[in-house]
């Protein structure tokens, strides 16, 4: 679901916020914050953090609004930034080293797909926001963004193949927990 | 897992999780209202500050263009004519000369004057070699060796007979030296000025001679250089070891009164970034040297030999330079207008014409200079260039520049080697 489709006139508002009116910019975070704060927990992995990357994503957004050049959506550009300040806080604070500790993972590869179903959005974002966050940056820059494997690579620093197995132990984490959900 | 089934838990997940929204708390806001408004205010400092700084760095251009505009370089003075000396003999047609055309006796005179010249020098140069060469070349640093050397020519000068008086011709010694051959040997350069043999010509007004020693010395080669054959063969057979070749037509500047201009440099470039603050810069320049001289000019004519202008003038010498930049970059403060930087480097330049114009009196005549060899230059500035457009910036490089000789003709350069100096134009950020 595209953004443009759900703030009215943005083209109008995008113009007032990059004047600097300080109504419009509340207009538009209101449309925005809550969509993007979810990103943000996503990435960060807890409320509290996950507030100040919303706040630094929103002040990145508004100083470079006359960049966005109306080319591709409003909400993909928005996102990019969003994400950017997540990965730049994580970076902040060494928290994107790959983990390799797959003992925990070890032999609980079942699936759990119908699982998922019953679970709430809320219960999801717990299971995400408990991933460690080497597997939970790779999870959510693939399955949810839709990045391959070299554009996470190259966003993270890391090798194509690193990327590809800290997905799967992120799956194997993720399978583990639904299971635990469902005990 | 297989593929299948985990693109079908990625999908489930995807669809679950894309759009989930929630609710943000509600002083969030305030923080970035806050935020925003610490940015406005930094902007509106950055604002303050580039247009502080590009009036400051404008307004330095202004003020070293008007301090170097509003004082011109001058030569003035024996100091200044000291330390020119080797430039000036290394120039080639070195003369304050006049050819005898006019009566027999002073033609006689002239066949004569040359021949004791020559012997003068020729028993110089045979001489230890340190004083020859002292004589000819450093002078500034070896006053008593071109004293010898002065002394010598006055003393083997006492056997020519003057000649007219208005004639620079007459290598004459002094009635003096003519009388007391065994003072001449420990006669001084002051002496020696005392009979200047072109006091006639260069102080009619019998203004004081300034103890132009220097010029002297030149003025005896250049002298012996175009009055016979007999000279000219001398002169030849030392000339490679104090650079002079006889020509026809010769130029002298002398080393008083001489005003030089500002140098110019416009120039055309390419900066290459290869770090976030560094980059390395090159490009072609073109340089003015402008300067106003009093010369002896002295032209004569290929077919007939005769001398068809012979005067004391002043002429505006422009010189242009060609030369190649090298510089490392670093910015101080750099954003998409404005960098702000310092550089070092050097910068190798070619003189491409060496051109005098008559501008005393009515005879606009001009006179090319042949130049050889190249000037090599280190130099150190700060700079501030802006960029109207992305890959493209205007600059302005004020900086110090040492320039090696190298035997470039005289400028201010030559003179004044290390140099305070800007330069402006256009460069494209690659």
């Amino acid at each position: 679901m595209q953004q443009t489709e759900v703030i009215p006139h943005l083209s109008e508002l995008i113009c007032d916020c990059i004047r600097g009116d300080r109504k419009a910019q509340k207009k538009l975070y209101d449309a925005l914050a809550p969509r993007f704060y979810p990103v943000c927990i996503r990435y960060i992995g807890n409320r509290e953090a996950a507030q100040d990357a919303l706040q630094d994503g929103f002040i990145s957004l508004f100083s470079r609004l006359d960049s966005y050049k109306g080319e591709g959506s409003f909400d993909g550009w928005a996102r990019r930034i969003f994400i950017n300040t997540c990965l730049m806080q994580l970076r902040k604070k060494d928290a994107l080293k790959m983990s390799d500790d797959i003992s925990l993972a070890r032999g609980l590869a079942t699936h759990s797909t119908k699982q998922i179903d019953d679970l709430s959005f809320k219960e999801l974002m717990e299971l995400v926001m408990s991933l460690p966050p080497g597997f939970r940056a790779v999870f959510n820059l693939y399955t949810i963004e839709g990045l391959s494997h070299k554009e996470i690579a190259k966003m993270l620093g890391i090798t194509e193949s690193t990327s590809r197995t800290q997905l799967s132990r992120a799956r194997i984490w993720l399978q583990s927990r639904i299971k635990g959900f469902e005990k | 897992m297989n593929d299948k089934e985990d693109r079908l838990f990625d999908e489930k997940l995807r669809k679950a999780l894309a759009d989930y929204e929630e609710t943000v708390p509600e002083d969030l806001w305030e923080g970035i209202s806050s935020g925003l408004d610490r940015m406005e205010r930094k902007k509106r400092l950055a604002g303050v500050f580039w247009k502080v700084a590009g009036s400051a760095a404008a307004a330095a251009a202004v003020a070293a263009v008007f301090v170097f505009v509003g004082k011109p370089v001058s030569e003035t003075g024996p100091s200044i004519a000291d330390s020119q000396t080797p430039v000036s003999v290394a120039e080639p047609p070195v003369s304050v000369v006049k050819v005898p055309v006019s009566t027999a006796e002073s033609a006689a005179s002239v066949v004569e004057s040359p021949v004791s010249a020559t012997e003068s020098i020729a028993s110089v140069v045979e001489s230890p070699a340190s004083a020859a060469e002292s004589a000819f070349s450093a002078v500034q640093s070896s006053v008593p060796a071109a004293e010898s050397h002065f002394s010598v020519a006055a003393t083997t000068g006492s056997d020519i007979e003057p000649s007219a008086s208005d004639r620079k011709t007459d290598v004459t010694s002094s009635a003096d030296a003519r009388s007391n051959d065994a003072s001449a040997d420990n006669t001084s350069v002051e002496d020696i000025f005392a009979d200047d043999i072109f006091a006639d010509d260069m102080f009619a007004d019998g203004s004081e001679k300034p103890a132009k020693k220097v010029r002297f010395a030149i003025a005896m080669a250049g002298n012996t250089s175009v009055n016979t054959d007999r000279s000219v063969q001398s002169i030849r057979r030392y000339a490679p070891s104090i650079g002079i070749t006889p020509t026809e037509t010769t130029l002298s500047e002398r080393t008083d009164n001489v005003n030089y201009s500002l140098p110019v440099t416009v120039g055309i470039g390419v900066k290459v970034f290869f770090a976030k603050r560094w980059a390395v810069g090159t490009g072609i320049n073109y340089t003015l040297l402008s300067k106003k001289v009093k010369v002896d000019y002295t032209e004569v004519d290929e077919e007939s030999g005769l001398v068809t202008k012979d005067i004391s003038t002043t002429m505006k010498n422009d010189q242009h330079y060609i030369g190649v930049p090298l510089n490392i970059y670093f910015s101080i403060v750099r954003n998409s207008r404005w960098d702000f930087y310092t550089y070092i480097g050097g910068s190798v330049d070619k003189c491409v014409a060496n051109k005098y114009r008559n501008i005393s009196g009515s005879d606009p005549f001009s006179y090319t200079r042949k130049t050889e060899g190249v000037q090599p230059a280190v130099n150190l500035g700060i700079g501030v260039e802006f960029c109207p457009a992305k890959n493209i910036g205007i600059f302005i490089d004020p900086n110090l520049s040492y320039f090696f000789d190298c035997k470039q003709p005289r400028s201010i350069r030559t003179i004044q080697p290390l140099t305070f100096s800007s330069s402006a134009g256009v460069r494209f950020r690659i």
